[in-house]
């Protein structure tokens, strides 16, 4: 670096003793300022070290900063989509996590709540088989003939397979009870039997757990309970004939079971042929039911006794329920089917 | 590689030689350069620049530090288009500048007044010579902080280095007449702000005198 001073300005400390005193002032300074001490031989292998040593450690980092920007830039994007999926994924395990501590929710509480039993949400309702009337498969003008197939059937069974056809009830309080498990309550054990059938759609485990409750609490003060959602259990098995022997055994009246009981009873009756003892209970429900009963169950009942009616070979009868039937519930699920009934030609006038 | 050895002039001045600019190069003169070869033609020289543009607030050996770190890092890039000294003086005076703006930063925000003339060559002055010397030091550093960042390179390249104009303007990529006009800029900038920086301390030390009495 040797290049050409001749041009150049004089510096302050190469000035004379003429120049400004200020010029002067600022040579002194500029001389104080010039005098650095230099590195000693120490600090310099001290840097020199840690230079090596920093680039040992880059190189275990897979020396990222020496990549192209073109390899960072691809491997920032990549590490954000990275982290994006790994977000997206917990999120997801937690709306999971929260989903079913919600579904667990009434288990918990159940032991709180002994004495209500948990109410059906419209969506499980809707999951869960129940005897449900169809149109009464009558192609003649008569309202309903007697040699028809049966008016009221079940829904076809679910995909669980059943072992037997015709499922012996469980037995309910065989045995001397067993000693309660101290966690096992009352409460607890309905709890998870409805859980079992309304959540899980677990029939049969629903019915071990009301075999356990049977067997610890014989004479339970939610027996009613267990035993609607045994009957709901076997039902959903596709075991009609169980399920009627059940409500059969339990009370001879219908309002020993109450409504939504007795209307399953009168349903299944109906179903087995049964037409008298159904009508009596579908009779009962709607005696009962003045503003108890909900609107579907006085429904099914009103157009159950009009079918059983029907198989009775009671015309009148039958088209007065079908007439109570279209003016309470005009858009009724059973409407289009009522108004075909009532529209065909009452058999006294065939010829 | 020989031993660095600082040569005093009469004036107490230290200075190195020039760094030989194929030093660290290959056989071709233009081939891959060599870190250490590099490390110790200049580890000097970017010491001094960096006292010398840093003051008297800097740490020299961080400094030299992160120079070295930069320069390991990047080496490979260096393409010959410029001097090596020319890119050496460019990262030195980079990290310099930022480690001054975060000094005064941290400087503004706990009020912390310099430990001045830590780097101050002790040589055999007296210890009054060398509290002297600190002072005139802190003062001058004092009134280059009042000068923009090209006119303080300019400046501390002139008259603390001693380079020529053209080493000037080769250092700082500026051509010669740019060199002469940010020099004398920056020393009337510099004169004038020692002068108000003079003033204003005699003004307060008359008051003091005056409240004493």
């Amino acid at each position: 670096m040797k290049l050409s001073r001749s041009q150049d300005p004089t510096r302050w400390r190469d000035r004379s003793a003429e120049m400004h005193p200020l010029e002067s002032r600022a040579a002194v300074l500029a001389d104080a300022a010039s005098q650095v001490q230099p590195l000693t031989p120490s600090a310099l292998s001290r840097i020199e070290k840690r230079v090596l040593a920093r680039r040992a450690a880059g190189r275990g980092l897979f020396a990222f900063h020496r990549r192209p920007l073109r390899t960072r830039l691809a491997f920032v994007i990549g590490l954000l989509l990275l982290c994006a999926a790994t977000a997206g994924g917990a999120g997801l395990l937690w709306r999971k996590h929260a989903d079913s501590k919600r579904t667990a929710a009434p288990r918990a509480v159940a032991d709180v709540t002994v004495g209500q039993a948990p109410r059906r949400s419209p969506r499980v309702a809707a999951a869960t088989p129940e005897i449900e009337a169809p149109p009464p498969a009558v192609e003649e003008p008569a309202l309903v003939r007697a040699d028809a197939p049966p008016p009221v059937r079940a829904r076809p069974p679910a995909p669980v397979a059943v072992d037997s056809p015709a499922r012996e009830p469980s037995p309910p309080a065989e045995g001397p009870p067993a000693a309660p498990h101290p966690k096992a309550t009352e409460g607890a054990l309905v709890a998870e039997a409805l859980f079992d059938l309304r959540q899980l759609h677990d029939a049969r485990a629903a019915l071990s757990t009301l075999d356990r409750y049977a067997r610890e609490f014989p004479h339970g003060v939610l027996e009613t309970e267990a035993l609607r959602t045994r009957v709901e259990a076997v039902i959903q098995l596709g075991d009609l004939k169980t399920a009627l022997a059940l409500l059969d055994g339990k009370a001879a009246r219908a309002d020993a079971l109450g409504d939504d009981l007795a209307l399953t009873r009168a349903e299944l009756r109906a179903a087995a042929g049964r037409f008298r003892e159904a009508v009596s209970d579908f009779t009962q429900v709607l005696d009962a039911a003045v503003g108890s009963l909900a609107t579907d169950g006085d429904e099914r009942a009103l157009y159950g006794r009009a079918v059983c009616f029907g198989r009775l070979a009671q015309d009148e009868r039958a088209r007065a329920d079908l007439v109570a039937y279209q003016k309470r519930f005009p858009q009724g699920r059973f409407a289009r089917e009522v108004a075909r009934l009532l529209a065909a030609e009452p058999p006294s006038s065939r010829p | 590689m020989k031993p660095f050895t600082p040569m005093a002039t009469p004036s107490g001045h230290v200075s190195v030689p020039s760094p030989d600019p194929n030093v660290g190069r290959g056989a071709g003169g233009r081939g891959r350069l060599d870190f250490d070869a590099v490390y110790q033609t200049h580890a000097h020289t970017v010491a001094r620049w960096a006292a010398r543009l840093g003051g008297p607030y800097v740490d020299v050996e961080d400094i030299a530090q992160e120079v070295f770190l930069v320069v390991d890092r990047r080496l490979h890039e260096f393409r010959h288009e410029s001097q090596l000294s020319t890119w050496l003086f460019s990262i030195t005076a980079k990290i310099v500048a930022n480690d001054r703006r975060r000094r005064q930063l941290r400087r503004w925000w706990l009020r912390l007044t310099p430990s001045a003339g830590d780097d101050t060559a002790a040589g055999t002055d007296t210890p009054l010579e060398q509290l002297e010397k600190r002072e005139q030091r802190t003062q001058f550093y004092q009134a280059l902080d009042g000068l923009n960042e090209r006119q303080r390179q300019v400046l501390v390249l002139f008259e603390l280095e001693g380079n020529s104009i053209a080493e000037v303007a080769q250092l700082t990529r500026l051509r010669p007449g740019n060199v002469r006009v940010l020099l004398h800029r920056a020393r009337a900038a510099f004169l004038k702000r020692m002068t108000a920086r003079e003033l204003a301390e005699t003004l307060t030390r008359t008051d003091s005198q005056e409240e004493r009495k």
